[in-house]
């Protein structure tokens, strides 16, 4: 039975999602989603900015800004810069500078932990984690008037 | 193409490491100020832009997440399928040059209109 | 369940129910999602199997064909976990059916085929895509030699420590389990796959071996190992703690810095 495209690419986009066997299939997920919000997030933000040459323009996009949806949209696009931004040095650490990869593999088949997802790198993902939900916190915070700096 | 593959994942690699150089220094500017609401205000985002070096940053900051972040599309669209990922290359290309100009023309905008 | 035999797979048993040593045999049902050619769709089969506390689901799946059901077609060999031959989808997680635990899954226990490959008849599938793609790797020994190789007069000299650079990766023993749990392969039917990529640098690793460059060649491409984007689910399922995740890592390594 022939199956559509629709149905194709919704089975396809699916597999991203099931099974989530492992925290790094879930760093994959998010990292793949908040790329597509900022890669959506990018070319608006850089025609809204144009509006920075006309200060009445200006003040009518800020009052656009206040309004609550764009506010929550705001907190997203605080967590998918910081996940983002944090995961990736995760994956730049380990796939381009090679940090946490063994110079030496072990000789004996009978080791207790995975060397791609225990150890170093888990510890790796786990600051990303943390780092990423802190600073969405903080920066969340900030934005809200709530956090005062200086 | 003869240029592999890995070469253009390198880049994507690259501007990766640009990025969070750059975009620490802006989301910085927002900082700052130390209200988020002040370093909206319309003086100082016009004060922020007639700083060379910033609106340098900026322009860096543009170019590197405009190929990241197309790029990265570009990956997913492949993956998702082959054919529609080989035209989507060319398009993304032509929409990420679209929105430098765009960026350019409202960086040297300020120059342009000084007092507005 | 120790981490040696099935890695993290085994912290995925969801609950564990108080199996007491006196448990002589549990009544549990399978719920097997069956292909049917002829009808070109999935059914589902519902079994109650009896099972002792050692029976492993390929034993309960042997049970249901033998008393219940003749017309249950299940892919096993070994039942050792060494063929590779009876993976699928238990409980969402792809793992081998002779190397899983039945009674500690639970009352019901979910089997479906092994995920991202087309199905034959109710639970086994065609594999013949995923070795297409290990042999466009060139599995094997790649010298310059070709005489030495087909008349042999004498043996390839390999360290210990040579051998420790690829013998993790050579404990593959290409079940198909890493391709199902990839989200890649199932988005993106001719990205070679984790147990394609981990064999291709086993046999570039190998001190023996004088093809890398030509594998290497052969997997820069975005089907190859650009395509993966490390979710690691494919070392989280391994049954034989392969790790083709690190073999992956080590292969891009390779490529991006232009060396072995």
């Amino acid at each position: 039975m022939a199956e559509s495209s629709l149905q194709i690419l919704i089975k396809r986009v699916s597999g991203w999602f099931v099974p989530i066997i492992n925290i790094e299939r879930l760093a994959y997920l998010l990292h793949r989603l908040t790329g597509l919000y900022l890669a959506i997030y990018l070319p608006l933000h850089i025609i809204s900015t144009h509006n920075s040459l006309n200060p009445i323009a200006w003040a009518q996009e800020m009052i656009l800004y206040g309004s609550p949806l764009v506010k929550i949209g705001e907190v997203i696009l605080i967590f998918a810069i910081f996940f983002h931004g944090f995961n990736g040095i995760r994956l730049l650490l380990v796939e381009y500078f090679n940090v946490c990869l063994p110079k030496k593999m072990p000789s004996s088949l009978y080791i207790e932990k995975r060397l791609s997802l225990d150890n170093c790198q888990k510890t790796l993902l786990y600051l990303t984690f943390v780092l990423s939900i802190i600073l969405t916190i903080l920066g969340t915070l900030y934005l809200l008037g709530l956090l005062v700096l200086w | 193409m003869n240029m592999r593959y890995s070469s253009i994942m390198k880049w994507q690699y690259w501007t990766a490491i640009i990025l969070i150089v750059v975009l620490t220094i802006h989301i910085a500017f927002r900082i700052i100020p130390g209200d988020y609401e002040k370093s909206l205000s319309y003086e100082n985002v016009r004060s922020n832009y007639s700083n060379i070096g910033y609106s340098i940053i900026l322009l860096i900051l543009l170019a590197a997440a405009l190929f990241h972040g197309f790029n990265g599309l570009r990956v997913i669209i492949y993956e998702l399928s082959p054919r529609a990922g080989k035209i989507a290359g060319p398009i993304l290309l032509v929409l990420g040059v679209i929105f430098v100009v765009i960026g350019l023309l409202t960086l040297l905008g300020i120059y342009i209109f000084p007092f507005h | 369940m120790s981490e040696k035999t099935s890695g993290a797979v085994s912290k995925l048993q969801l609950s564990t129910p108080e199996i007491s040593l006196k448990t002589v045999s549990k009544l549990i049902t399978l719920k097997v999602k069956r292909y049917d050619p002829d009808a070109g769709r999935y059914k589902l089969s519902i079994y109650r199997v009896s099972v002792s506390r050692f029976d492993t689901v390929l034993d309960a799946l042997l049970k249901v064909v033998r008393d219940q059901d003749h017309t249950l077609s299940v892919r096993y060999s070994c039942r050792m976990g060494i063929c590779g031959s009876c993976a699928m989808m238990i409980n969402g997680v792809p793992r081998l059916a002779c190397m899983t635990n039945a009674i500690s899954l639970g009352d019901v226990i979910e089997i479906e085929p092994l995920k991202n490959f087309p199905p034959v008849k109710d639970l086994f599938v065609d594999m013949d895509q995923m070795f297409r793609k290990h042999r466009s790797v060139k599995p094997w020994l790649i010298r310059g030699d070709e005489e030495e190789q087909f008349t042999a007069k004498k043996e390839y000299l390999q360290k210990p420590e040579e051998v420790d650079t690829y013998r993790l990766f050579s404990t593959c023993i290409k079940c198909g389990a890493c391709m199902a749990a990839c989200p890649t392969v199932a988005s993106n039917p001719d990205f070679l796959g984790p147990m394609v990529l981990a064999q291709a640098y086993r046999w570039s690793a190998d001190s023996r071996d004088e093809g890398a460059h030509i594998r290497f060649d052969i997997v820069d491409n975005p089907n190859g190992v650009f395509g993966c984007h490390f979710a690691g689910a494919c070392s989280a399922v391994c049954p034989k703690n392969s790790d083709p995740a690190l073999a992956i890592q080590l292969l891009r390594k390779s490529i991006l810095r232009g060396k072995r």
